[in-house]
């Protein structure tokens, strides 16, 4: 009986069964008519049409029609509060909405200002991930710990997050300080700056460039301490050679990785001062210290999804790959580069795409980091966006749901384009394997 | 050692007895990862630090100050006494003295939370609904016009919700004609959007898919309809993909900021509240309070993940939600 019941279920397992079985009968396809099938059809179409109802309808008037609404919206102009569906003819603007956006200084800032952040945050965001879930993935016990505690960033809510770094990098006294005070540094990382003897920042709010703060203060050239400063780099790099060399694999990583890090830093106050001679202004300021430390947040916030994807990449690659790797001499860098990261590509593919769209859409950190609002330099798309929409003056020529429209169009262009052209681009050279 | 798993990875690396010396590579490892979750988690070390401070203390003095020694530097994240009060004050929003006492259900953040939860339900309840009966018939049923209309669900996974907004709005401003309880700064308003999701549809139609066709034969003969298979055997059989689902739309609604802020201004919800609170408070607030305010905010997720930890990690890392 029992048999029976699991060859049931298995093909092929019939001749295990001692009784021979006769085979039921071959029966053809049912010498039905073809009315009856469809109609047939027809009703198993109704009941399903009755099922995915609900969802179709809303996820067509909220979501799809919307789309639709928007480009025919970006076609009119002066509609800052829409009265009817259908705005009013004499508003009806051509083409003239995506002409001004072309022309917009602010939409070109706030363009190149999402490029930018773009760039920083995801590239970030990957590389630091990618460093944490390497040594997570080495882990033998306690794993489980590590993931729950790395992920916890991701699910706290953005706003209460970047409450907490608005204090964290203000630059105020709860006491409403004006100018960054050495007595009174405000929140922690202008502390750790006093602390440390470096100038205090005005971070969330300042414009200037990072390069150009940095280099500003470059002083003049000690050139007897630089060459000093500069053999004390060059021991350091043999120190980290030597240590990559010698000692094991994740040590000798690590230990170069670090002793590296102290010769940078070393050589970095050379490089400051050298740099001292060039004039850092425009865009060699590079991105401004506001959008570095919301790209920091940014980085912080969306690591533990990065981390937990990536781990779940890597446990995937099996153990095996990586003793053929080492017998065959593979060792540190060469592994991670030759045989762990394109084994990872279709994750790190998947992550790059999802976290590039998300990037694009960033809003809310860069909204509600700072109660004033977001200043010029720290001015997205989804920012200026919701600024043109709901900020500025309301039924004059600059603002309005016909321009904002716009705005939606080409973001929603914008993602798509690169989502596509990262496929195209990356998909060719991802190891689906 | 008895371990069926895979091989060890440090097998090769003892076969070789030529290295000079070996630290404990694990003893290592979780040092430097507990560096690292140390820097990470710090912000919320000290927002809670912060919140339980008292007023004087909760700006931090500089080194260059009276005291230089590393009592300043544990000053900064543990408190010199501890305030609970403050986080009563933050819940009745008395973030200065001119604020008047408020009796506990209208405090602001009773409202809040109040606010959030209702939507929140609804929300979930909703989207669990059309997206278990339309995951449902694109992975059981057959009807005319499937693939087309996958075709434009899976369509609409690329629309960014930003770019619905203003379309929405004035949908929403639309529907407030006919009924008021649907139109702007209702209830309805904070949910009704968000009751379509192609990638909930998404997900748990690859669950339903899942299913082994015998089960479904063997009702069919039983003569249970679709309904009776879905509610008896499909949904109980796929549970954890319809709680994974709606703790997704439970928390995404928690997070919700940008449509609550312009779709309901009048309903303020956790997120708009909290916004608020720094809006008012900028500098004026002490910022044991704001803190406090933002522990408020987070606390009951954090909770909530430490419960279903493992729902949530398995969720995010099996379906890349983001």
């Amino acid at each position: 009986m029992r048999a029976q019941i699991y060859c049931f279920y298995k093909e092929g397992c019939m001749a295990s069964v001692s009784k021979p079985i006769t085979k039921p009968p071959e029966t053809g396809p049912l010498q039905t008519d073809a009315a009856f099938k469809r109609r047939k059809k027809l009703k198993n179409s109704l009941k399903a049409y009755l099922f995915i109802a609900p969802a179709m309808l809303f996820l067509f008037f909220f979501n799809f029609f919307p789309i639709i609404y928007a480009i025919f919206l970006s076609l009119y102009q002066r509609i800052s509060v829409v009265k009817g569906v259908i705005p009013p003819a004499e508003n009806f603007a051509g083409f003239a909405n995506y002409t001004r956006l072309l022309t917009d200084p602010d939409w070109w800032n706030a363009f190149f200002n999402t490029i930018g952040y773009v760039f920083g945050s995801v590239f970030f965001g990957l590389v630091v991930a990618l460093g944490i879930a390497l040594l997570l993935d080495k882990v033998k016990k306690g794993k489980e710990f590590y993931r729950v505690a790395f992920f916890l960033p991701y699910v706290t809510s953005l706003v209460a997050v970047a409450t907490v770094w608005y204090i964290i990098f203000s630059p105020y006294a709860s006491n409403a300080l004006v100018k960054p005070n050495p007595d009174r540094p405000g929140g922690l990382v202008n502390w750790v700056f006093a602390a440390a003897g470096i100038p205090m920042q005005r971070w969330l709010i300042d414009d200037r460039g990072i390069f150009t703060i940095i280099f500003a203060n470059g002083g003049k050239v000690d050139w007897l301490s630089g060459l000093i400063r500069l053999l004390v780099v060059a021991a350091l790099i043999i120190v980290a050679v030597v240590a990559y060399r010698r000692l094991n694999h994740t040590l000798g990583v690590w230990v170069s990785a670090i002793v590296g890090a102290i010769a940078l830093l070393v050589g970095w106050t050379v490089i400051v001062e050298l740099a001292h001679l060039f004039p850092w202004t425009g865009w060699a300021g590079g991105p401004s210290i506001a959008m570095v430390a919301i790209t920091v947040v940014a980085v912080w916030y969306s690591l533990g999804f990065n981390i937990i994807l990536l781990l779940a990449g890597l446990t995937n690659i099996s153990r095996e790959l990586y003793d053929a790797a080492r017998i065959d001499g593979a060792r540190g860098w060469s592994m991670l580069i030759s045989m762990t990261i394109p084994l990872l590509s279709p994750t790190l593919f998947f992550l790059l795409i999802v976290n590039t769209i998300s990037a694009f859409q960033a809003f809310t950190l860069f909204f509600a980091i700072l109660p004033s609002g977001p200043t010029r330099s720290v001015q997205v798309l989804s920012t200026f966006y919701y600024e043109v929409t709901f900020k500025r003056g309301s039924g004059t020529d600059t603002a309005g749901f016909g321009y904002s429209s716009t705005i939606v169009v080409f973001m929603l262009l914008l993602i798509v384009g690169i989502n596509q052209l990262q496929q195209r681009i990356l998909a060719k050279r991802v190891n689906y394997d | 050692m008895i371990n069926a798993g895979p091989l060890e990875k440090s097998t090769a690396t003892t076969a070789r007895p030529t290295r000079a010396f070996k630290l404990p590579d694990q003893l290592f490892l979780h040092i430097l990862l507990i560096v690292i979750l140390f820097f990470m988690l710090l912000p919320f070390i000290w927002m809670v630090g912060t919140a339980l401070k008292p007023d004087a203390d909760a700006t931090p003095t500089s080194l260059s100050g009276t005291e230089k020694n590393i009592g300043t530097l544990v000053s900064l994240f543990w408190p010199r006494e501890f305030h609970w009060e403050n986080f009563v004050k933050a819940w009745n929003g008395k973030y200065s003295a001119n604020v008047p006492d408020v009796s506990f259900f209208d405090a602001p953040f009773t409202r809040y939370f109040f606010n959030t939860i209702i939507v929140g339900v609804a929300e979930t309840v909703g989207v669990l609904f059309t997206s278990i009966m339309a995951a449902y018939a694109f992975a059981r049923m057959e009807f005319w016009g499937k693939g087309i209309l996958f075709g434009f669900i899976l369509a609409t996974l690329a629309i960014p919700h930003e770019a619905t907004y203003i379309p929405n709005l004035v949908i929403i401003s639309q529907l407030g004609q006919i009924a008021s309880w649907l139109g702007t700064n209702s209830y309805t308003a904070l949910f009704l959007p968000w009751l379509g999701s192609a990638f909930y549809i998404f997900l748990l139609r690859q669950f339903f898919m899942a299913l082994p066709q015998e089960l479904y034969e063997a009702a069919q003969l039983d003569g249970i309809s679709e309904l009776g298979f879905l509610g008896r055997i499909a949904i109980p059989l796929s549970m954890p993909a319809v709680l994974t689902v709606g703790l997704f739309a439970f928390l995404g609604n928690w997070n919700a900021f940008l449509w609550p802020l312009i779709a309901a201004p009048n309903i303020p919800v956790v997120q708009t509240g909290l916004r608020t609170f720094v809006g008012n408070a900028d500098v004026q607030t002490e910022w044991n309070l704001l803190m406090a305010a933002a522990t408020i905010v987070i606390l009951p997720i954090i909770i909530l993940y430490f419960v279903v930890q493992r729902r949530f990690i398995e969720g995010v890392s099996r379906t890349g939600i983001k």
